[in-house]
């Protein structure tokens, strides 16, 4: 190996840096997220030990919380794919400072999405017999193998771009810690980036994009089938698969601001992302909270044009019952406060933009647990309704997992670079080529004139 | 009626290991791909961030 | 080969729950307690529900006895993702406790609310605990699997059992679960209804006879003659 070069390029040295040196506050953060996490681990350990009885859940509640959080972070696993697939796909060349932080997202909301199922299982012991007696007729099988080939996916579609970097860090981060170089040196799989190497890298990230595009639509619709697939009011219902699909790119997005503006300002990434990706990102924000509205509103008006009764019975919970509170946050998180703050070209700031994304990941984390619930506590038997109270074992697992996303979204970046250093340094080059282009050929429609 | 091929147990397991399987092999020959690629690995001997874009 | 069903005439039932205690003592279901019970834990394999029909001041309610319809094309059996619940030959729809899972996708797929999840480990009080069933079929449950009304198949082993010793055939009128047998109002009715002899087949036949949420499509086996 070479020693380290004597200067670095501006983005070399702000991107390494986090990897570098850590402050205090970094800790400060990490311990206080470790601290809601490991409430959350107590909190588990206490339900596998005792039970699942130490959550609300009753008969006909079966499910609460955890298939909510289910839904929710499968659907942050959008942002990755969507945003960078698709960017990726259509050229559009401000994605380039982006797209690590999306794919990172992809990759640990998906694992955090799916043990979600199970701390749902009474069995949690037995979770093998998904691979070892799976039925394919069970929607829940569906799952287990779309999300499974998606996991590893999105896996190969984060490594990939990943692996200049890392040959980066391997030749030139000399003196960081021995455990850092091995596990470089281990990751980077001996790249030495030639000329072909480097088109075929290329090329395999582009075919992988366009093959994850169908994917990420499979995982969303089969979430949702897990509900559409029963016969219970507001869940058997054709809309649900695509419902969810674009619920999730919304909240995946959202989601996406949140962590992307965190991780901006921690590690002072302002000189890469900046204006042109808030602005872009927030209209493509206010178009989703738009389809979502429409799709809500398509759901709701035809149930409550008709007069099913088992139907109506749970929209009107939804709507003006014990449900309507949640309703209504959820529509101002989802709808107004987007569109209040991002409909203006002022609006689409860094922190306009954080606020409706909080507000959206509130909103979109009722509305999964708004088609949940309310379909359970009216089943169609036509029983008294039932009354969900959510424990204090579901309330401390569901922030214990989201401290645990944000927790391994934030210790992934202090191990690998929060930007592709050489998507965005080709960007750079691309750029310059295009100006001298548009240089030269200024020069050439000037002349004559003289 | 492949119903009963549907219904019975480990016939899904077979499905989810085959389709993943072969996704991992799959993406295994990818890398393998990228990196038996012909060309200079001795010449450079430089990642392509280090040096060719600037 | 027999398809068992059963028949309630609820114009003979006067929702005394017999059937429920029956069922209880024959199968082993563990005690809730009243406070599990108010969060909808209490584990009653054969519940006798109310139904309120009409709005204030003219309501109406009517009490009916649900054991599990062990439909023909049941939902639950096409959602398990480990097929830990499945379908006799004899259309008698049981779980493998050995092989739960407990995800509840079962319990969230049948419209009858028929499938009880085990939220503890079972429990007794201690005069009870010495009066369960010894059969090993019915064997308590362990947590965290879903469990339901079996149409006693115990009982149906036992009655083979029994005619085989005997040395004669096996006949439908052998095997009676507990509920049927229990109710003191000759309410129930239990036997083959594909025999067209069959008292079940003749009552299932009945102008009166009607199914819960038949429109479902899932083809109960429990017939209800209409009370009035």
């Amino acid at each position: 190996m070479r020693p380290a070069p004597a200067h670095e390029t501006k983005l070399e040295q702000v991107v390494l840096q986090p990897l570098r040196r850590t402050g205090p506050g970094f800790y400060y953060l990490l311990a206080g997220l470790g601290l809601v996490f490991l409430a959350g681990v107590a909190a588990l350990a206490r339900q596998w030990a005792v039970g699942l009885g130490v959550t609300g859940l009753g008969r006909p509640l079966y499910w609460g919380f955890y298939i909510t959080n289910f839904v929710f972070f499968i659907g942050f696993s959008y942002a990755g794919t969507m945003i960078s697939a698709i960017l990726r796909v259509t050229q559009a060349e401000w994605r380039r400072p982006i797209t690590r932080i999306a794919e990172a997202i992809t990759v640990i909301a998906l694992i955090i999405g799916v043990i979600q199922i199970w701390f749902d299982m009474g069995r949690p012991d037995r979770v093998l017999f998904l691979f070892l007696y799976g039925r394919i007729e069970s929607p829940m099988l569906w799952d287990v193998f779309c999300i499974g080939v998606y996991l590893l996916s999105s896996l190969l579609y984060l490594y990939l771009p990943l692996i200049p970097d890392l040959a980066h860090l391997r030749d030139h981060m000399l003196d960081a810690a021995a455990w850092r170089r091995r596990l470089y040196t281990f990751l980077s799989l001996g790249w030495r980036g030639g000329a072909e190497q480097r088109r075929r890298l290329e090329k395999a990230i582009g075919i992988m994009a366009i093959i994850l595009l169908p994917m990420v639509v499979s995982v969303h619709s089969v979430a949702a089938w897990i509900f559409g697939m029963t016969m219970q009011p507001m869940w058997h219902s054709t809309i649900l698969g695509p419902y969810f699909v674009v619920g999730a790119i919304f909240s995946g997005i959202a989601m996406l601001f949140i962590l992307m503006s965190t991780v901006r300002s921690m590690f002072h990434l302002e000189p890469w992302i900046g204006e042109k990706q808030y602005n872009y990102l927030g209209i493509l924000l206010l178009v989703l909270s738009a389809f979502w509205a429409y799709f809500t509103l398509s759901e709701y008006l035809t149930t409550g044009y008709g007069s099913l009764t088992d139907e109506h019975r749970v929209l009107q919970a939804v709507l003006g019952g014990e449900f309507a509170p949640e309703f209504w946050i959820m529509l101002a998180g989802n709808l107004i406060l987007p569109f209040a703050i991002l409909i203006r070209r002022k609006g689409r700031t860094p922190l306009g933009t954080f606020i409706a994304s909080v507000g959206i990941v509130i909103g979109m984390w009722i509305e999964r647990f708004l088609i949940v619930t309310p379909t359970l506590t009216r089943p169609s038997l036509g029983l008294l309704p039932a009354v969900y109270t959510p424990s204090l074992t579901e309330i401390a697992i569901s922030f214990g997992s989201m401290a645990l996303l944000v927790l391994s979204f934030l210790l992934f970046f202090k191990v690998f670079p929060a930007i592709s250093i050489w998507e965005v340094e080709e960007g750079e080059a691309v750029e310059a080529v295009r100006r001298k282009a548009r240089e030269l050929a200024q020069g050439e429609a000037v002349r004559p004139s003289i | 009626m492949v119903h009963w091929l549907l219904n019975t147990p480990t016939v899904g397991s077979i499905f989810t290991i085959l389709l993943c399987g072969s996704v991992l092999l799959a993406y295994y020959g990818v890398l393998r791909w990228i990196l038996t690629a012909p060309g200079d690995p001795e010449s450079g001997g430089e990642t392509m961030s280090g040096d060719e874009s600037r | 080969m027999p398809r068992w069903g059963m028949v309630i005439d609820l114009d003979k039932c006067v929702a005394c729950q017999s059937c429920t205690a029956a069922c209880r003592m024959e199968n082993n279901t563990p005690i809730a307690g009243a406070n599990q019970a108010a969060m909808g834990r209490a584990i009653l394999w054969n519940e006798v529900l109310p139904f309120a029909e009409g709005e204030y001041p003219n309501v109406t309610e009517t009490l009916i006895p649900r054991p599990c319809m062990h439909c023909d094309n049941p939902p639950c059996v096409n959602v398990c993702p480990v097929q830990a619940t499945y379908q006799t030959d004899e259309g008698v729809v049981l779980i493998n406790y050995e092989r739960c899972i407990g995800c509840r996708f079962c319990t969230v797929a049948c419209p009858y609310q028929a499938r009880y999840f085990n939220w503890y480990a079972p429990e007794w009080p201690a005069p009870l605990k010495a009066h369960l069933n010894p059969d090993p079929e019915v064997a308590p449950r362990p947590r965290g699997v879903t469990e339901k009304c079996t149409f006693c198949v115990q009982r149906l082993r036992k009655a083979k059992e029994k005619a085989a010793a005997e040395g004669r055939p096996f006949s439908a009128a052998d095997y009676v679960p507990a509920c049927v047998e229990t109710c003191p109002a000759h309410a129930r009715y239990f036997g083959d209804l594909d025999d067209p002899k069959s008292l079940v087949a003749e009552l299932a036949a009945s102008p009166r006879a009607y199914r819960l949420q038949e429109e479902m499509g899932t083809q109960p086996k429990v017939y209800y003659l209409k009370a009035g």
